[in-house]
């Protein structure tokens, strides 16, 4: 597998992960304080979403300065290549937080 | 090296026991979910309870005092009623009126006090003798008190008159 499908699917399972992870630790801390533990897991699993999305990005800055100077130096392959990593992080938040929906709602 | 086993081990734990509490959340966590609910329904309606009583409560508290005042008011004969029994039916009324105004320092007498005694009233007309005023002869009755009884703030009695000769009678000052 090349470098790009590599960071293409580490991206997503970053993602995945941390709104997973995010949503049920989340929960275990919502039981601890004296929450409802799935209702919270449904609310973090939507607020992590973005954050999931930067954590896979490692940093929205770098990215969007990497669109500048390859959009200036003309080497558009590389801005596809970094809009397919934004979009590989984003599918894997929003799987996480689809995950987390269908399974605290029992249904699709 | 032990150190870094012991480690481990502790990691270990740590993260078997963030595992076990994830499994948790997953497995009972909708139950958890609507025990919550099924809570916060309940703290709702117990509150909601809650404050009924305390209105219910200052309700009574006002009902009380005000039943208070009333009865205070209520404890002291206010009229009295005379039933009279006599073989003279002609002067029923004016036997009425006679016993009424023997009776009349009653009013505003506690009714505990007369119930509690009511030999006090059988005293006041045991062998009375009134003097009616009639056209033809002087009309003696001599009165005996034969039952008593209280209607709210009412004294009710029955009296028995009956009609005694001159020679009958013993004067007594009163």
């Amino acid at each position: 597998m090349g470098e790009f499908w590599s960071t293409t699917v580490l991206n997503y399972f970053i993602a995945l992960g941390v709104v997973l992870g995010g949503a049920l630790l989340g929960g275990i801390g919502a039981f601890l304080g004296n929450t409802p533990p799935m209702n919270s897991m449904e609310q973090l699993s939507e607020q992590l979403k973005i954050w999931a999305l930067v954590a896979a990005l490692g940093g929205t800055f770098d990215t969007i300065r990497s669109f500048e100077v390859n959009i200036l130096g003309g080497q558009l392959n590389q801005v596809a290549q970094q809009l397919v990593f934004i979009l590989s992080a984003f599918f894997g938040a929003h799987t996480g937080t689809v995950l987390i929906r269908w399974f605290i709602q029992g249904e699709l | 090296m032990k150190r870094h086993r012991h480690l481990r081990l502790m990691v270990s734990f740590l993260f078997g026991t963030i595992a076990g509490a994830a499994l948790m959340t997953l497995l009972y966590g909708q139950k958890l979910d609507s025990l919550y609910l099924e809570r916060d329904t309940l703290y709702y309606s117990n509150n909601q309870k809650n404050k009924e009583l305390q209105q219910i409560r200052g309700e009574l508290d006002k009902h009380a005092e005000q039943d208070a005042r009333q009865r205070a008011n209520s404890e002291q004969i206010q009229k009295v009623q005379v039933e009279v029994e006599t073989d003279e039916p002609f002067h029923e009324e004016e036997i009425k009126e006679k016993v009424r105004s023997i009776l009349e320092p009653f009013i505003g007498k506690s009714i505990h006090w007369v119930s509690n005694d009511p030999s006090v009233l059988d005293t006041m007309l045991k062998e009375r003798t009134i003097q009616l005023p009639d056209k033809n002869k002087k009309a003696m009755i001599q009165l005996q008190l034969k039952y008593i009884a209280f209607i709210d703030s009412q004294l009710k009695i029955w009296v028995n008159a009956r009609e005694v000769s001159d020679k009958d009678v013993s004067f007594r000052s009163r």
